[in-house]
């Protein structure tokens, strides 16, 4: 190469390169999380960042100090850009791992948080997003982890768990830009609530938030919610309570792998969708008599009635969404655009109708993989 | 001082002779002159002339004066310098001369020089004291010979002919220094070395022109080809079995009197990643280590520069943790982050240079320090960050796995931190390219400097990145004189 092109080079590089953002990393306003409120009545966003305070931590990662800053603007870039003005300098966001939305944005639209993501260039698009379950979301950084000090940090731990790759219960921001504004999935969106544990009020996620496109249909809370995670291949462990009245007895099993097939077939002019649940349990304790439950017919006894149970509670989910919310969290749409472009091409235009009308079966198959003990249990006697 | 070259001619006469070379070194205290005189008195028959410390006493006695002594008592006895060599003095090196200049020459080399009836005659009696042979001190190995060539360069050469018991060996004499006539030997297997490379270095070494030369590395910086580049493209050595080797593969070597560096060429770019030990270890475990080399050579020109330029422009790259705890351990540190770098690199290396000077019974003491100066003591100081401090350390331990290349390393490694904490990744990719550029555009003596020893892609997989082992090492290199032959064959 000729020496003498080497220098136009050289200057072609540091001209063209836009690689002159030299900053030191102790100067970086460390942003780890944000919560975002809407104020329906001004229009306003107001903005809670929790930044990670590094002249007071010990430089350990579950010690890391936090404060916070608020700003409000008619739209979220404004309210973000009102604090860097309170800050002082410009925030540095390229590490901000969760994004907590209050009811009211998910109510008005979640559209213009998604702008801000695509519009600034140092948002990353792998940041988690959750609903807040208390009044504001701003509140959710009042209550406590016993993990981390920093609560996104906690959420973000929190929300890797979920996040498994055929997992749908935990959604981070590139997620919920392809899933907007499409037909045929829902949005479910996990909800941080309170939970009072020795007089301290713990984040907890026990519900999921359903979004119809780019706004709230509704949200699922207690036993709903863990038949939808069941649905949705969250790989957390719930325990459901299994009543097998024929032989006096309440078992807990508790949900260990689990897997969802679908099928959707044209049937009598109408759509037809076959949902197999497989689930592998194992006995987790039991109430009554279970020395019955303990040989081999009483094990298919109760996964007869284990399957009937889960089998309830997730057709009661469906139910629920197929007539409330309209907003298909199985997927059905995408598995159909998938398999038979062509069925979708007709049906997307009215895919709301047309799963409100869906006939749909499941088939639960629950095998007992542990059962735990080596001889009966006896806890207490079944009140009758 | 008198710079010009000798001349004249020993005339036979043996009194003007030894007036003349009296004359030659009148200011030189340590010439000893002894006359000899037959009995009866007279003129000196003889005069024997030989330098103090440069001659062996017992040789000048038993092998020149003893043997003398009986024709200078014997009147009728030929004491002419031609019957000297031919019948009466055994010293195994007797050569008759009539020029001054080879005179002067042969008694400033440790020689006897005797004048007699007729001419000169040289005599072999050099004496002076040498260093026994010894273990290399730079490149030392876990398994292999230990000789290291010294000073002299008959010594020396003798360490390679014992290796290479072959006539093919040639060694062919210069002298370069008008004021040391320093006695220079060039070494190379007929039928082996490629002749246009050998034409070329003649061609290069007839250029010298220098007063004196006392290292190798006067002769190295003057034939190299890319004098400016901080990447060697000559080889120096002070191993024999190491010189055996490159002569084995059809390279030159250069033997200078006075130092125990050996010079060999051509030399490539991937040799500054072979050592000896590969060949005399299991093949498996020297591919590894070579491969070590190789690896620490990039850690230890990038480090540095990668690591200024992710935590000064690229914070995305890192992991939260990690950023974090970089981000917390630099909070209170009052330099930039490249600042802190330049010091402590430039830190390490007079901690480095001085560890070459200081006399040993202080180098612990200063290792003592510098590790506590460097590193407890900066970092609870706030003066650097513990980051930083690992990260110097990383690079000054991957450094010591190619000492050879230190040179080319500091400066390479200063460059890329430069473009790195400019430009950040684009810069040191930049810098990096720059590198690869210079090194490819470098030839030593013909031959690209990025070759892999071969132009066959099977012989070249075999040894270079990694060793194969013998029963498959066949083929031969990319300089040697006939390349279609392998390894084995004559």
């Amino acid at each position: 190469m000729k020496k003498y092109l080497l220098l136009p080079l050289m200057v072609a590089c540091m001209l063209f390169s836009s690689c002159s953002n030299y900053t030191e990393i102790e100067d970086l306003i460390i942003v780890s999380g944000a919560a975002i409120d809407f104020d329906a009545q001004t229009g306003d966003y107001n903005v809670t960042a929790e930044i990670i305070d590094l002249q007071s931590s010990s430089g350990r990662e579950n010690s890391y100090q936090t404060t916070y800053i608020e700003s409000e603007g008619a739209s979220l870039a404004e309210a973000i850009a009102a604090m860097s003005r309170i800050a002082g300098r410009q925030l540095y966001w390229g590490h901000a791992g969760v994004f907590i939305l209050s009811r009211s944005v998910l109510e008005h639209s979640i559209r213009p948080v998604l702008d801000w993501f695509m519009r600034d260039a140092a948002a990353r698009l792998s940041s988690m997003v959750v609903a807040a379950g208390t009044a504001k979301a701003s509140e959710v950084y009042k209550l406590q982890s016993p993990v981390q000090k920093s609560i996104s940090m906690s959420l973000e731990q929190i929300l890797d768990n979920f996040h498994t790759a055929e997992s749908r219960t935990a959604i981070d921001v590139n997620e919920l830009i392809n899933l907007c504004g499409v037909k045929g999935c829902a949005i479910c969106m996990p909800v941080v609530n309170a939970e009072k544990n020795v007089d301290t009020d713990l984040l907890v996620i026990d519900s999921y938030a359903v979004l119809q496109e780019d706004m709230l249909s509704g949200i699922y809370t207690g036993a709903d919610a863990v038949y939808l995670m069941l649905l949705l291949e969250n790989p957390l462990q719930n325990v459901i309570t299994v009543e097998i009245p024929s032989h006096h007895t309440v078992v807990r099993i508790q949900a260990l792998e689990h897997s969802v097939s679908l099928e959707v077939s044209e049937q009598d002019g109408g759509l037809h969708a076959a949902i197999t649940l497989t689930v592998n349990v194992s006995i987790v304790g039991s109430e009554g008599e279970d020395s019955a439950i303990r040989d081999r017919e009483g094990n298919r006894i109760l996964t007869d009635a284990a399957a009937e149970k889960i089998a309830a509670g997730c057709s009661a989910v469906i139910e629920r969404d197929q007539q409330e919310f309209r907003a298909d969290i199985l997927g059905i749409g995408r598995h159909i655009s998938r398999t038979d472009p062509e069925l979708w091409r007709l049906l997307a235009e009215a895919w709301d109708e047309h799963y409100a009308r869906m006939d749909w079966e499941i088939c639960v198959d629950v095998n007992i993989d542990k059962s735990g003990e080596t001889s009966p249990i006896n806890d207490q006697e079944v009140v009758s | 001082m008198n710079e010009q070259p000798i001349q004249g001619k020993i005339s036979g006469v043996v009194s003007a002779d030894a007036e003349v070379l009296a004359e030659l070194f009148a200011n030189d205290s340590t010439l000893i002159r002894r006359d000899l005189f037959r009995l009866g008195g007279g003129e000196p028959a003889c005069v024997l002339f030989h330098f103090d410390g440069m001659t062996s006493s017992l040789l000048v006695t038993e092998s020149i004066l003893l043997p003398l002594e009986a024709q200078l008592a014997d009147p009728q006895s030929d004491l002419s310098a031609q019957s000297l060599v031919a019948t009466v003095l055994p010293s195994g090196e007797a050569r008759q001369t009539d020029s001054l200049a080879d005179v002067a020459a042969s008694i400033l080399n440790g020689d006897a020089i005797l004048l007699a009836a007729g001419g000169a005659v040289i005599l072999g009696a050099k004496g002076w004291l040498k260093r026994t042979i010894m273990e290399p001190v730079n490149e030392k190995v876990v398994r292999g010979p230990r000789e290291s060539f010294i000073e002299s360069a008959m010594v020396n050469l003798s360490l390679i002919r014992r290796k290479l018991q072959t006539p093919s060996l040639c060694i062919e004499r210069v002298s370069f220094g008008s004021l040391t006539n320093t006695r220079t030997y060039l070494c190379y297997l007929d039928g082996r070395t490629d002749p246009e490379i050998l034409q070329t270095l003649k061609a290069r070494l007839e250029k010298i022109t220098l007063d004196g030369v006392l290292d190798s590395n006067y002769l190295l910086e003057q034939i190299r080809d890319a004098p400016a580049s901080p990447f060697k493209t000559i080889g120096v050595t002070e191993r024999p079995d190491i010189v055996a080797a490159k002569l084995l593969e059809g390279r030159i070597a250069i033997v200078v009197d006075g130092t125990p560096c050996v010079l060999t060429l051509p030399y490539l770019f991937i040799e500054n990643f072979q050592t000896n030990d590969d060949y005399y270890t299991n093949f498996l475990f020297s591919s590894i280590n070579r491969i070590l080399r190789m690896v620490g050579f990039f850690l230890t020109i990038s480090v540095p520069s990668i690591y200024v330029s992710v935590i000064t422009h690229h914070h995305e790259i890192l992991p939260p943790a990690l950023l974090l705890s970089i981000s917390a351990s630099r909070q209170g540190v009052p330099f930039p982050t490249v600042v802190e770098m330049f010091i402590l690199l430039i830190a390490f290396e007079i901690l480095r240079e001085a560890s070459m000077r200081m006399p040993s019974n202080v180098g612990q003491a200063l290792s003592i320090v510098g590790a506590l100066v460097l590193g407890q003591a900066a970092v609870e100081a706030k003066l650097v960050s513990a980051p930083m401090v690992i990260v110097i350390a990383l690079t000054g331990t991957t450094a010591l796995l190619t000492p050879a290349m230190s040179g080319a390393e500091i400066i390479t490694r200063m460059g890329l931190l430069a473009a790195g904490a400019a430009l950040g990744i684009v810069g040191f990719t930049l810098g990096f390219l720059i590198i690869i550029f210079h090194l490819a555009s470098v030839r030593t003596f013909g031959i690209p400097y990025l070759s892999l020893r071969s132009d066959r892609s099977d012989r070249q997989k075999r040894d270079t990145f990694v060793r194969a082992r013998w029963g498959r090492l066949r083929g031969r290199d990319l300089f040697s004189a006939d390349r279609t032959k392998g390894r084995g064959e004559p």
